[in-house]
C-alpha cells in the first residue's frame, strides 16, 4: 500500500483540549501560576504525541483486498482483507460502498461490503485514517488498488413477471416470443401405419388423394431479446438497468434463452446470456449508447427495446 | 426557533452506550484526581468535598449500571441541580462583587457541583469525554490555586488516567458495531497487543514532549494585572501604630555587643528594625517566609536606612512622621519628593504569600505605587517604603504593582551631564538640598583612610555611574564575602575595620561600604535591607524566599532618573534574568536537591547511567528486529500464497508436503511453473536478481487476470 501519508483533521477531543489550553495560556498571562505552565505543557505534549505518534501507527498500515468477480449493487458481497498495522485504525473503500469502518486488529478474514452502484470496478481507492492511540489527529492515506481481475456489480434485479407470452406484465415490458416451434409443418410425407391420426394432413390428403401426414419441426426453446438500452437520463438509467436484469433472470427462470443487447464501451453487443452471472456481467458492463437492433430472426423481440425507454420500475 | 429546537434534538439524541468498563474506570480516576486537586486547595465546605469524594465514584458506578436507561428523570433532576449550583454561585458573586480574583473559588466549586451532577449521567462515549474535558478545566484550576508541589500527586494520578482514557476511547470508537473483524494471522505485522502497551508508549511520549515544551517554554509571571490577591487572616493591629514591628525578630536588632545577634526568630533578620548593626552576626535560617508571584525577579524592598555612625544604621525619620494612607484597597501610593521623577516604566505586578509571620513592612520592588491589601492602616515613610497598621502573618496575601523605572547604563551615565546642565535654580529640583544632605552625610569622626580610600578608587571615574561600577569593582577585588566574618572590636569603626583591615564580610558590610564609600565622593546612598528575590519554583512558578534571603544592599540616587539599587554583595539575578527559562529553573531546582558528592562520583553515576541505557537501547533494538522480521512474510513467502489461492480458487489446495514446483506442476497452468521455480531457487538460498523478482511478479499478476478473465 504505497501510499502518501497526508495530515488529517483534528478530532473534537484534540480541538477541545487545545481551546481549553488556549484559554489556559491567557489564565497563565494573568496569573503567572506555574502549575498552569505544567499542565499546559503535559497538554502540549499530549497533542504532539496524539500527531506524532498517530502518523507513526499510520505509516505501518497495510490493506490488501481479495475482491470476488461479481457482485450486485446493493446487496452485501463479502470481500477478503489481509491487513497489517500497529495500531487500530478506519478504512473506507467507496467503490466498494464502504465508508468509514474501524478496523480494531490487524489480521485476516472476510468482511461484508455492499457496492452501491452497478459497474465495472478494476481498481479501487483504499483510504485508511488513523489517529491511533490517543485518537487526537487523523492521518489518512489514500492508495489505488489494481484488483487482479475486475469486479462486475451487476444491477439489482427487479422482480418482474415474465410479461411473455400474453405480452403484459408488471413491469408493462411489450416482450414477444418467437412462433412456437410445435406449430411449424416443416414437409408432409405419406401415412406410415403408427402415424397419430391428429397429423393426417386432410387438405392435403384430398387434394392428392394419398392419404399424408405432417412432418413438424422438433420442439425449439423460445428465445427472448432483451434490449436493455441505457440511454436516458442519468438518474433513470440504474433503473432501466435493474428491469433489464429482472426480466432476463425472469426469462432465464423459464427455461427462455435469453438474448441480451447491450451498448458497452467498444460498441454494441448483442450475445445470448445464459446464466444470471452473465447477465449480471453484460449489464455491469452496459453504458448508455445507441440501442442496438435485436437479431432479425427474432422479430418479436424488437419490442424489447421498450423495456429500456420510459420504462417506470 | 425550530432550527434551535432541531439543534438541541440533534445533539441530544441517543447515541450509542458505551460498555468499556476500563474507560469508565479511566474517566473516573481522571476526575478524581482533578475534583481533589481543586479540594486540597481548601475550594468549598465540608458539604462539597463529602459530595465529591463520596459522590463522584458512586456516580459513575450509578451511571454504569444504568446507561442503558433513557433516565428521563434523572436528566431532570441533574438539570435542576445544575440551575442550583449555577444560582448559588451568581448570588455569591453578587455578594462578593469586587476582583476577578473572587470569582476563582466560587467558579471552582460550581465546575465541582456540575462535574458531579454530570457523572451520574454518562452513557456514551462521547459523554465521558466531556467529563474528561472537565477534569482538564478543573486541574487547570488546582494549578491556579496551587503554591505548592502537592498538586505533583494529583497530576501523577491525572496524566496518565487522562492517556488512558483516551487510548481507551480511540480503542472503543474504532471497534464499535459494525466495524471489522479479523482473525489475528501470523503474517499479519506485529500486533497491537492490550491497551497497556499504547497507553505507556503514549505516556512516555507525552511526557517526553510535554517535558520538552516546560523546558524551552520562558518561566512565566503575572504579565496583566487583572487578577490581584490580598487576604488576611485576622487583624492584629500592632501595638505602635505607624511603627515597625519585626516578630521574627524579637529584640529588633539590639546588639549584645559580643558580636552576636540578639533575639530568638530562627527566620528573622535584625535588618528589619529602626536600627541595622553591621557588628552583628548571625543569618536567618532556611525557613520559607514568604513566597512570591512575579514575572521576574528582583530586589523586594522592605526599608532603608540613611544615618551611619560609625557601627550601625538607623532611620533619621521618627516613625511619627509616617504618612497614613487613606481609602480602601487597593490603595494608590503617592510618589514622595525624594523619590525623584515619576518613573514612567512598565507595571510589574507581586503578589506575596506569607508563610511566616513577618514584619509590618509592605514588601515590594522599587518603586511601589499601588498596593492592594484588606486593611486600610497603611503608612508610608519618606523614602517611599511602607507599613502596615497590622501585623502579617501565615496565610496573608497582598499584591503590590510597581513601577519599574526604564533606565539604561546611558541613561545612568548622562544624569550627571544633565544635572551639570542645570541652571543652578533647576538644580534643587533635580536633586533637593536636603535629600542631598540626608543621604550625603557621615558622621564626624569619619575615618580619613576611608575619604582617601574612596578618592583612589574612584579617581578615574568619569560619573557617579562609572564610580559606582568602579567602588563595586573594586569591593569584588578586594574583599571577600563570608558569613563568618570577626565581628569590629569595640570603638573601632566598623566600616574601616571591613575595608581596610579584615576585608571579610557580607552583605551588611560590603552594602555600607558602597553608601560610604560614594557618600565620600558627595554621591546621595542609602542601605536597603529586604529579601533576595530568592528560588523560583519551576513548577510553582513562584520565588520561594527564605529566611536566609534576606539581604543589604545599596541605592544610589541619581538626578532626573531617582534610586537606582546596586547589589555589590553578590551575583543576585536582577531584571537582566528575566527571560530565562523553566528548563533553566527546572535544571537549577534539581541541581539544588542533588547531593553534594564529589565531581567524581557524578561523572560515576554519569557513566554508569549511559552505559545501562546504551545496553537498554541495544536490547530494545534488537528485539525489536527479531519481532519485525517474525512479523514479516518473505518476498518468496508472499508469491507463493498467491500460487497457492489460485490452485484454492480453482478447488486444488496446495498438499502439506508438496513443493511448490511441484504443485504448480499439478495445477497445470504453464505461465505458473517458471515462477514457482523462481521462487523456490530465492527461498532456498539460490539469489535471485531484482529483475527475476519483477518478472516473477508479473507473471504471476498476468496468470490471475487470465484466470479472472
Amino acid at each position: 500500500m504505497n501510499a502518501t501519508i497526508r495530515p488529517g483533521a483534528p478530532t473534537g477531543v484534540a480541538c477541545g483540549f487545545a481551546g481549553i489550553g488556549a484559554c489556559l495560556v491567557l489564565v497563565l498571562a494573568n496569573t503567572g501560576a506555574g502549575w498552569l505552565l505544567v499542565v499546559l505543557a503535559l497538554t502540549a505534549g499530549l497533542l504532539v504525541a496524539g500527531f506524532t505518534l498517530a502518523w507513526r501507527a499510520a505509516r505501518t498500515i497495510d490493506v490488501a483486498l481479495r475482491v470476488p468477480g461479481d457482485a450486485v449493487a446493493g446487496r452485501p458481497v463479502v470481500v477478503g482483507a489481509d491487513v497489517s498495522a500497529a495500531a487500530p485504525f478506519e478504512l473506507s473503500v467507496p467503490e466498494l460502498g464502504l465508508s468509514w469502518t474501524g478496523v480494531p486488529a490487524p489480521g485476516r478474514g472476510d468482511f461484508e461490503v455492499m457496492p452501491l452502484r452497478r459497474g465495472v470496478v478494476r481498481s479501487c481507492t483504499i483510504e485508511v485514517r488513523c489517529a491511533a492511540p490517543l485518537g487526537l489527529w487523523w492521518w489518512r492515506r489514500r492508495s489505488r488498488l489494481q484488483l487482479t481481475a475486475p469486479l462486475h456489480v451487476a444491477p439489482l434485479p427487479v422482480d418482474v413477471r415474465a410479461p411473455w407470452p400474453d405480452g403484459g406484465g408488471a413491469a408493462q415490458a411489450t416482450l414477444a416470443t418467437g412462433a412456437r416451434g410445435d406449430e411449424l409443418v416443416r414437409a408432409v410425407r405419406d401415412y406410415v401405419p403408427g402415424d397419430p391420426p391428429k397429423l393426417v394432413h386432410w387438405h392435403a390428403s384430398a387434394r392428392t388423394g394419398t392419404l399424408v401426414v405432417r412432418e413438424l419441426e422438433s420442439p425449439t426453446t423460445p428465445a427472448v431479446c432483451v434490449v436493455c438500452d441505457l440511454d436516458g437520463p442519468p438518474g433513470r438509467v440504474e433503473a432501466v438497468a435493474s428491469v433489464a436484469a429482472g426480466l432476463a433472470a425472469a426469462a432465464l427462470a423459464e427455461g427462455t434463452e435469453v438474448v441480451l443487447a447491450t451498448t458497452e464501451m467498444e460498441g454494441p453487443v448483442l450475445a445470448p446470456v445464459a446464466t444470471r452471472i452473465e447477465v449480471g456481467r453484460r449489464l455491469a458492463r452496459a453504458v448508455p449508447g445507441p440501442p442496438v437492433a435485436p437479431p432479425a430472426g427474432m422479430r418479436t423481440a424488437h419490442a424489447a427495446a421498450f423495456v429500456a425507454t420510459g420504462l417506470t420500475p | 426557533m425550530r432550527r434551535i429546537l432541531a439543534w438541541v434534538r440533534h445533539a441530544n439524541r441517543r447515541r450509542e452506550t458505551e460498555d468499556s468498563v476500563a474507560l469508565r474506570v479511566a474517566v473516573g480516576v481522571a476526575v478524581m484526581a482533578s475534583a481533589t486537586a481543586v479540594l486540597r486547595e481548601g475550594v468549598g465546605g465540608s458539604l462539597l468535598v463529602a459530595a465529591v469524594v463520596v459522590g463522584l465514584p458512586l456516580a459513575f458506578v450509578y451511571s454504569a449500571v444504568t446507561r442503558h436507561r433513557s433516565g428521563l428523570v434523572l436528566k431532570a433532576l441533574l438539570a435542576v441541580g445544575v440551575v442550583v449550583a449555577f444560582v448559588a454561585f451568581v448570588s455569591r458573586l453578587l455578594g462578593d462583587a469586587g476582583s476577578i480574583g473572587a470569582v476563582q473559588a466560587p467558579l471552582a466549586q460550581l465546575f465541582l457541583w456540575v462535574q458531579l451532577l454530570h457523572a451520574f449521567d454518562v452513557p456514551a462515549r462521547r459523554d465521558l469525554l466531556f467529563s474528561l474535558a472537565s477534569s482538564f478545566v478543573l486541574v487547570a484550576m488546582a494549578a491556579v490555586f496551587s503554591t505548592s508541589l502537592g498538586l505533583g500527586l494529583h497530576l501523577a494520578v491525572w496524566f496518565p488516567a487522562t492517556v488512558a482514557a483516551l487510548v481507551l476511547a480511540y480503542q472503543s470508537r474504532i471497534g464499535r458495531r459494525g466495524c471489522i473483524e479479523l482473525t489475528p494471522a501470523a503474517r499479519s505485522g506485529h500486533a497491537p497487543g492490550p491497551a497497556r502497551r499504547p497507553v505507556l508508549v503514549a505516556c512516555a511520549v507525552s511526557l517526553a514532549a510535554g517535558t520538552a515544551v516546560f523546558v524551552a517554554l520562558p518561566q512565566v509571571g503575572a504579565h496583566r494585572g487583572m487578577s490581584f490577591p490580598s487576604r488576611l487572616p485576622e487583624r492584629l493591629p500592632i501595638p505602635d501604630i505607624g511603627g515597625l514591628s519585626n516578630p521574627g525578630f524579637d529584640d529588633g536588632g539590639v546588639s549584645t555587643g559580643d558580636g552576636a545577634a540578639a533575639g530568638s526568630g530562627r527566620f528573622g533578620y535584625f535588618g528589619f528594625s529602626r536600627s541595622l548593626d553591621t557588628s552583628l552576626r548571625g543569618r536567618p535560617d532556611d525557613t520559607l517566609v514568604m513566597r512570591v508571584r512575579a514575572s521576574h525577579p528582583d530586589f523586594w524592598r522592605g526599608q532603608t536606612f540613611d544615618t551611619w555612625d560609625g557601627r550601625t544604621w538607623t532611620q533619621s525619620e521618627p516613625e511619627s512622621a509616617a504618612r497614613r494612607l487613606h481609602g480602601s484597597s487597593p490603595l494608590d501610593v503617592p510618589l514622595r519628593r525624594e523619590d525623584g521623577p515619576a518613573s514612567l516604566g512598565d507595571e510589574f505586578v507581586q503578589t506575596f504569600m506569607l508563610e511566616e509571620s513577618t514584619p509590618n513592612l509592605i514588601f515590594g520592588a522599587y518603586d511601589i505605587r499601588r498596593v492592594h491589601i484588606p486593611d486600610d492602616t497603611l503608612f508610608q515613610m519618606s523614602d517611599g517604603t511602607l507599613r502596615t497598621g497590622v501585623a502579617l502573618g501565615h496565610g496573608a496575601v497582598y499584591t503590590v504593582v510597581s513601577s519599574r523605572p526604564a533606565v539604561s547604563e546611558a541613561s545612568l551615565r548622562e544624569a550627571d551631564a544633565w544635572f551639570a546642565s542645570l541652571a543652578s535654580r533647576d538644580r534643587a529640583g533635580a536633586l533637593p538640598p536636603d535629600l542631598r544632605e540626608r543621604y550625603t552625610a557621615l558622621p564626624a569622626g569619619f575615618p580619613s583612610s576611608l575619604r582617601a580610600l574612596s578618592d583612589q578608587i574612584t579617581a578615574g571615574a568619569p560619573t557617579t555611574y562609572d564610580a559606582v561600577l568602579a567602588i563595586e569593582a573594586w569591593l569584588a577585588a578586594n574583599t571577600n564575602y563570608s558569613l563568618d566574618a570577626p565581628a569590629p572590636a569595640p570603638g573601632v569603626d566598623a566600616a574601616e575595620a571591613f575595608l581596610l583591615h579584615d576585608r571579610v564580610g557580607f552583605c551588611e558590610q560590603i552594602g555600607t561600604a558602597l553608601v560610604l564609600l560614594l557618600r565620600a565622593q558627595g554621591v546621595p546612598a542609602r542601605l536597603v535591607a529586604g529579601y533576595a528575590p530568592g528560588e523560583r519554583n519551576p513548577f510553582t512558578g513562584l520565588f520561594e524566599v527564605r529566611g536566609s534571603d534576606a539581604h543589604a544592599w545599596a541605592e544610589v540616587y541619581f538626578p532626573g532618573v531617582g534610586w537606582q539599587g546596586f547589589d555589590p554583595t553578590a551575583d543576585v539575578p536582577l531584571a537582566a534574568d528575566a527571560g530565562s527559562s523553566s528548563g533553566a529553573a527546572l535544571w537549577a531546582w534539581i541541581v539544588q536537591r542533588l547531593p553534594h558528592w564529589p565531581g567524581a562520583v557524578w561523572a560515576g553515576v554519569a557513566v554508569a547511567v549511559a552505559v545501562a541505557g546504551g545496553i537498554a537501547l541495544s536490547v530494545w533494538w534488537r528485539r525489536r528486529r527479531r519481532r519485525s522480521s517474525e512479523a514479516q512474510p518473505s518476498w518468496a513467502r508472499r508469491q507463493a500464497e498467491v500460487i497457492e489461492a489460485f490452485g484454492a480458487r480453482s478447488g486444488r489446495p496446495r498438499a502439506p508436503a508438496e513443493t511448490l514446483a511441484g504443485y504448480a506442476h499439478r495445477l497445470g497452468v504453464r505461465s505458473l511453473q517458471d515462477p514457482a521455480a523462481t521462487i523456490e531457487r530465492e527461498a532456498f538460498g539460490g539469489g535471485i536478481t531484482g529483475a527475476e523478482r519483477r518478472a516473477t511478479e508479473n507473471a504471476l499478476a498476468a496468470a490471475s487476470r487470465d484466470e479472472q478473465s
